[in-house]
C-alpha cells in the first residue's frame, strides 16, 4: 500500500525525481563505463602477461653467456631465466627495394624458450622445427603482409630474404614505440619479429650470435628489490641494465594509461554524485513538509515511527538503486566501445573486452546509500514531532533579519534585489545546489577544454619552441666514423647523444635522459626554455637539469647532481648551472665539452638538421629519419583520442548544468506560482517578473562560475599529477577555454531560464489564488 | 454614464465536454465612491464577477465599462496596465509575499508605480506602524489582511476590490477590517466593492447586489448604512 503511495508521490514530483534519477544514472554510467574500459584492458593485459610468462626482470648487456645464465639461475628468488638476442634491423617488404625506413626489432630465442612467449594468431605455431620468422601482426597488417610472404632484412649492405611463418602478438609490445621520442606506435614503420636461434637460415645473417638480453622470472614470494640488488652485485663489473616490469616501456606506458583513465573516471561522477544526493535531500524535505498531516495521520493510525521513516528512506533506496543499476548496465555497454576504438590505435591486446570491477558495484551501493541517507536526514525532523503536532499546520518558520537588512543600505535596495536575497536565504539548500550544479558545469567544461590546451601546449613547446630542427637522423648503434664524417660534411646540423641515465641526490634516485649536444654548424637545433618562458643557452660548464627532475631530486642551481649512464658502475658528479623546463623527457642536458670532461666518450645517437631532407638518400649509418611534421602528426593523433574524452566531458557538463538548473527552476516556479500570480494581479508585466527571476539566476550562475573556475583548474592539475614522472606538463589553460567554459555555462543558464519563464505568461491568476494550498 | 457598468456580462467556463455558466447575462451599475457589497451563497458567481472587474479574467460576452472605457476589449498588455493603475485587490487569504516584510510588501507598489502613496503613511492608516518589519508568517491573520489592504490602497486605485476579506478572520477582527474599508470609502471617497456570503454585511453598504446561480436576484440601495462597528455578526 505504501509502495503505491511512493509511486504516486514520485509521479506528482516527476521532474525532481527524474532529475535525481538521471544524475544517479550519469554518475554510475560514466563511472562504471570508464571503469569497465580500463579494468577490462587491465584484466586482459594481466591475463596476457600471465599466459605468455612475461618476465619480471630484463637484463641488457653486450654479451651474456651460459655461465652468466647459470650464475643468475643459482641466485635466490629466481624461478627461471633465459637468454635472448634483440636488435633492430631495417627491413624491406619488396625484395628489390634496398632503401627502406621500416625497422624490425628482431628477437632471437632459444629452442627451449619458455619466457615471454609470443602468441601466434595466424600461420604456424611457434616451434623450433619451423624455419622462418614470426612477424608482428600489426606490422604485417599495416604493410599488407600475410603468412607465407617474404620480407628482406637489411644488414651490412646485404639483403637476407625471410619467409613469414606466422603472425604474432607479444606482451612486451602491447605498447610499441621505437624510442622515447615517438608517442604513437607507427605500425607501418616499426614492428617486431621472433625467430629461433637454431635454424640454418640465421647463419646467412652472418652474425655470430651473442645474446644481449636475459629474461628473468622471479619466485612468487621473492622480493623484487632484493633480487635486483643481487643481480646488481652479480654484474657489478659490467655494463648491464636492469629493468623491472614497472620501468619496462610497454608495461609502464600501458599502466599510465590505466591510471589516467581511472582518474578521469573518478573525478567526473563525483559531481553528479553530489548533485543527486543534494536533489534527493531538497525533494524529500519539500515532500515530507507537504505531507506533514499525512505523516500525522499515519502515526495516528498506528504505523510505527520506524515504519514511516523506512517508507521515506525507501524512496532514496529505490531511486539510487534503479539509477545506479541502469547506469551500471548501460555504461559498460556504451562507453568502452567508444574508448576502445581509440585505445586500439595505441595498444595491442589479444582481445578487447570489458570487465566489471567490484568498485562499480560499490558505486551503485554508494549511490543508494547517499540517496537513502539524504532522505533519512530530510524526514527525520518531521517524524520527531508528536502526531497531534503534525496534524496542525506547521508553525511559521521564524525568519530572522540578516545583518544586511539591519543596515541602512537595505532600504535603498530595490524590491527585486530584496526579494531575491530573501528568496535565496529562504531556500539555502536549493540555492547551494544551483551553485554546485553551475560550478560543476563550469569546472567540467574548463577541465575538458583545459586538457586540450595542455596537450596543444606540449606540442607547441616540444616542436615549436624546443625542438626546432626539421629532421632527426637516428644513427645505428655503431655508425662507423667514416659515415659520421661524411654526414658532417654534407649536411648542416648538430650531433646529439641521447642516453638513459640514473640520477641521484643523497637517497633520492630517479631515472631520466641525458642529452649531450655538440656545437651546431649554423644554429642550435634544440633550444632550452627557462621556467619563465625565455630561451636560455646550454651552459658551457656544468650541466642543466630539467625543472621536474630538479624538483624530484630536490636540487637547485649550484647544487651537485650525481648521475651515471644506465648500466655503468661509476657515478659522475656535475654542478647544476641551469634549470630548463621540458614537457616530456626529464633529465640532464650538457654540452659535449662538459661531457667529455667527465671522461666519457661522445657517441652521437642522432644528427639534427634544419635542412629539408627530401632528396638525401639514406646511408647505412642512419637507422631512421624522422621529420618534424611526422613527429607532430604522431603527437597530434593523440588529440583524436582526447577529443572523445572532451566530448564526453562537455556533454556531461551540459546535461549537468541544464538538468540541475531546470529542475531547480521548475521546482521554485511551482512553489512560487502563488507569489507570481499575486505580482501579476498587482499589475507586474510578465517581462518584469521574468527579470525578477532572472536576477537570482544570474547571481547564482555567476557565483557558480566563480567557484567552478578554480575547481576546473584543480581538476586539470589533478589530472596532470597522474602523469608519469617523465612528463612535466604545464596547466596551461588558454583564455579561450576559460571564455568558452564561462559562456557555455551562461548560455545554459539563460536558455533554461528562458524556457521556464515562458510559463509566467500562462499563470492563471484566478486559479492560482483560489485557496490556500 | 455610471462609474462602473456591467452590460449583459456572461462568463462561461469551458470544461471540455461540459460548459458551465458561472455568470449569465448580468447588468448593473455602481457609482463613484460607493461602498458596495456583493452578496450570495457559495458558488453563486461572486468571485467570478470580481475577477472580471479586476481584469484578472475575461468575459465570454457583454461589456464592462470602467470610467467610460470598455475593459472587455483590452488585450493582455492593457489589462496589466489596468490592474496596475486602476485596481487594488484584497484576497481572502491575503497573498502576501512571504519573503518580504510588511513594509516591503506594501512598498512593492512604489516599485510598480511612481506616484503610489507613501508606504509609512498607508501603514499608519491601517494601524501597522509597529509591525512593519515583521514577515507575514510573524503577523496574525487580521494584521496580514491589513497589510494586504495597505498594499491595495497605496496604489491609490480607482477601485478597491475585496474578495471575502474577513473570511479567514474571527468576527472581532473582521469588524475592524470592515470598519477600515468603510472609513476609506467615507473619508477618501474610495470606491470599494466587497464580496461576501454573509448577509448581515448588507447593513453597512451603500449598495447591495444579491447574486444567485450566476444571476442578479436583487439590487438594493441603502440610504442610511450603519457603521461597521455597530453591526453584530
Ligand atoms: N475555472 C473554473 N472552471 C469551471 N468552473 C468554475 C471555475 N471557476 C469557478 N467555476 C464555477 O463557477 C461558479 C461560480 O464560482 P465563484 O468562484 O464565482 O463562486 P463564489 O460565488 O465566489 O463562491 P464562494 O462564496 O464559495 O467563493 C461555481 O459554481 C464554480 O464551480
Ligand atoms: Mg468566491
Amino acid at each position: 500500500m505504501l509502495l503505491r503511495k511512493m509511486l504516486r508521490d514520485m509521479r506528482s514530483n516527476i521532474s525532481s525525481f527524474i532529475s535525481i534519477f538521471i544524475m544517479a544514472i550519469l554518475a554510475s554510467f560514466v563511472y562504471s563505463g570508464i571503469n569497465a574500459e580500463w579494468y577490462g584492458m587491465k584484466t586482459i593485459a594481466d591475463k596476457f602477461y600471465d599466459e605468455s610468462r612475461l618476465p619480471d626482470i630484463w637484463l641488457t648487456a653486450s654479451n651474456f653467456d651460459d655461465d652468466d645464465l647459470e650464475m643468475v639461475k643459482a641466485l635466490d628468488g629466481i624461478a627461471d631465466a633465459e637468454l635472448r638476442l634483440s636488435f633492430d634491423s631495417p627491413v624491406s617488404i619488396d625484395s628489390s627495394d634496398s632503401q627502406t625506413d621500416k625497422i624490425l626489432r628482431i628477437n632471437l630465442i632459444n629452442d627451449s624458450s619458455n619466457l615471454s612467449i609470443p602468441k601466434a594468431v595466424d600461420g604456424k605455431k611457434l616451434t623450433p622445427e619451423e624455419n622462418g620468422l614470426w612477424l608482428d601482426k600489426a606490422f604485417a597488417d599495416a604493410n599488407n603482409l600475410k603468412t607465407g610472404d617474404k620480407i628482406s632484412l637489411q644488414a651490412a649492405g646485404k639483403s637476407f630474404p625471410m619467409t613469414i611463418t606466422g603472425l604474432i602478438l607479444h606482451p612486451e609490445y602491447v605498447y610499441k614505440a621505437l624510442d622515447s621520442s615517438t608517442f604513437m606506435p607507427s605500425h607501418d614503420s616499426f614492428g617486431f619479429a621472433f625467430l629461433y636461434s637454431s635454424p640454418p637460415e640465421l647463419t646467412k645473417l652472418g652474425t655470430t650470435i651473442s645474446f644481449n638480453q636475459m629474461l628473468i622470472a622471479t619466485d612468487e614470494k621473492a622480493n623484487l628489490d632484493n633480487v635486483k640488488k643481487k643481480l646488481e652485485d652479480t654484474f657489478h663489473d659490467r655494463y648491464c641494465i636492469i629493468i623491472d616490469r614497472d620501468s619496462h616501456p610497454s608495461v609502464s606506458t600501458f599502466n599510465n594509461e590505466i591510471e589516467q583513465n581511472k582518474a578521469v573516471g573518478g573525478v567526473f561522477p563525483l559531481v553528479f554524485f553530489l548533485i543527486s544526493a543534494l536533489s534527493m535531500f531538497t525533494t524529500m524535505t519539500r515532500m515530507t513538509n507537504n505531507q506533514r498531516t499525512l505523516i500525522g495521520t499515519l502515526k495516528a493510525l498506528g504505523f510505527s515511527r520506524r515504519r514511516i521513516l523506512f517508507h521515506y528512506v525507501s524512496y532514496g533506496i529505490w531511486l539510487g538503486l534503479a539509477g545506479g543499476l541502469v547506469g551500471l548496465l548501460t555504461g559498460p555497454l556504451v562507453i568502452p566501445p567508444i574508448l576502445f576504438t581509440m585505445q586500439k590505435t595505441i595498444y595491442i591486446l589479444p582481445e578487447w573486452s570489458i570487465a566489471i570491477s567490484p568498485s562499480s558495484l560499490l558505486i551503485v551501493f554508494l549511490l543508494l546509500m547517499s540517496c537513502a541517507t539524504s532522505s533519512y536526514l530530510a524526514c527525520r525532523g518531521q517524524l520527531r514531532e508528536m502526531p497531534a503536532q503534525t496534524l496542525r499546520p506547521k508553525a511559521p518558520k521564524h525568519i530572522k533579519h540578516n545583518c544586511l537588512e539591519k543596515s541602512k543600505l537595505w532600504l535603498g535596495l530595490n524590491f527585486s534585489i530584496q526579494w531575491n536575497i530573501r528568496d535565496i536565504m529562504r531556500n539555502r539548500i536549493r540555492s547551494l545546489m544551483a551553485v554546485i550544479g553551475v560550478a560543476g558545469c563550469t569546472a567540467l567544461l574548463i577541465f575538458g577544454f583545459g586538457l586540450r590546451d595542455v596537450v596543444n601546449y606540449v606540442s607547441f613547446e616540444m616542436y615549436e619552441e624546443i625542438n626546432i630542427y626539421e629532421s632527426k637522423l637516428n644513427l645505428v648503434e655503431t655508425p662507423g666514423t667514416e659515415a659520421v664524417e661524411s654526414m658532417s660534411n654534407s649536411l648542416n646540423g648538430q650531433w646529439i647523444m641521447e642516453a638513459a641515465i640514473e640520477l641521484r641526490n643523497g637517497d633520492l634516485r630517479e631515472n631520466g635522459t641525458l642529452t649531450v649536444l655538440d656545437k651546431g654548424d649554423k644554429q642550435e637545433e634544440i633550444r632550452f626554455k627557462a621556467e619563465n618562458n625565455t630561451t636560455i643557452s646550454l651552459p658551457d660548464e656544468g650541466t642543466a637539469i630539467s625543472t621536474k627532475m630538479a624538483k624530484l631530486l630536490n636540487l637547485k642551481t649550484g647544487d651537485t647532481v650525481q648521475w651515471r649512464l644506465y648500466g655503468m658502475k661509476e657515478w659522475k658528479s656535475s654542478r647544476i648551472s641551469a634549470i630548463y623546463r621540458i614537457p616530456i623527457g626529464q633529465g640532464l642536458s650538457m654540452c659535449r665539452m662538459e661531457y667529455e670532461k667527465q671522461g666519457e666518450r661522445f657517441a652521437p645517437t642522432a644528427f639534427l638538421t634544419s635542412e629539408r631532407l627530401d632528396n638525401v638518400t639514406k646511408t647505412e649509418a642512419v637507422k631512421s629519419i624522422q621529420d618534424k611534421k611526422e613527429l607532430m602528426d604522431d603527437f597530434n593523433s593523440m588529440l583524436e583520442s582526447l577529443k572523445m574524452i572532451i566530448l564526453i566531458l562537455v556533454l556531461g557538463s551540459l546535461s549537468l548544468g541544464s538538468i540541475v538548473l531546470y529542475n531547480l527552476g521548475a521546482l521554485s516556479f511551482i512553489e512560487k506560482t502563488r507569489e507570481l500570480a499575486t505580482l501579476r494581479v498587482l499589475g507586474f508585466f510578465p517581462k518584469q517578473i521574468r527579470t525578477l527571476l532572472q536576477l537570482q539566476n544570474i547571481w547564482l550562475t555567476i557565483l557558480g562560475i566563480i567557484i567552478g573556475i578554480p575547481v576546473g583548474y584543480v581538476l586539470v592539475s589533478f589530472m596532470l599529477s597522474t602523469m608519469p614522472d617523465s612528463m612535466d606538463m604545464a596547466a596551461s589553460i588558454t583564455p579561450l577555454s576559460l571564455f568558452l567554459g564561462i559562456v557555455i555555462t551562461f548560455l545554459i543558464s539563460f536558455s533554461v531560464n528562458l524556457i521556464l519563464s515562458r510559463a509566467i505568461k500562462s499563470i492563471n491568476m484566478v486559479t492560482a489564488l483560489k485557496s490556500v494550498e | 454614464m455610471a462609474f462602473i457598468k456591467f452590460e449583459n456580462v456572461s462568463k462561461e467556463y469551458d470544461m471540455g465536454a461540459l460548459k458551465f455558466m458561472a455568470v449569465s447575462d448580468i447588468s448593473f451599475e455602481i457609482e463613484k465612491g460607493e461602498f458596495v457589497v456583493i452578496l450570495g451563497p457559495s458558488g453563486a458567481g461572486k468571485s467570478t464577477i470580481l475577477n472580471l472587474l479586476g481584469g484578472m479574467d475575461r468575459v465570454s460576452s457583454g461589456s464592462i465599462y470602467i470610467d467610460g472605457e470598455d475593459i472587455s476589449l483590452y488585450d493582455d498588455n492593457r489589462l496589466t496596465l489596468y490592474r496596475k493603475y486602476a485596481i487594488g485587490f484584497v484576497f481572502q487569504f491575503y497573498n502576501l509575499i512571504p519573503t518580504l516584510t510588511a513594509y516591503e510588501n506594501v512598498a512593492i507598489c512604489k516599485a510598480l508605480k511612481k506616484d503610489a502613496l507613501d508606504t509609512v503613511q498607508v501603514l499608519t492608516m491601517v494601524g501597522l506602524t509597529e509591525h512593519k518589519d515583521k514577515f507575514p508568517a510573524q503577523l496574525s491573520g487580521g494584521e496580514q489582511q491589513r497589510v494586504s489592504i495597505a498594499r491595495a490602497v497605496c496604489k491609490a486605485p480607482k477601485l478597491l476590490l475585496c474578495d471575502e476579506p474577513t473570511g479567514a478572520l474571527d468576527s472581532e477582527t473582521g469588524t475592524r477590517i470592515l470598519a477600515l474599508l468603510q472609513q476609506l470609502s467615507r473619508e477618501k471617497g474610495q470606491t470599494v466593492i466587497v464580496v461576501t456570503h454573509n448577509s448581515q454585511m448588507a447593513a453597512i453598504a451603500d449598495r447591495i447586489i444579491r447574486i444567485r446561480n450566476g444571476k442578479i436576484s436583487r439590487i438594493e440601495k441603502n440610504d442610511s448604512p450603519l457603521p461597521a462597528q455597530e453591526v453584530t455578526w
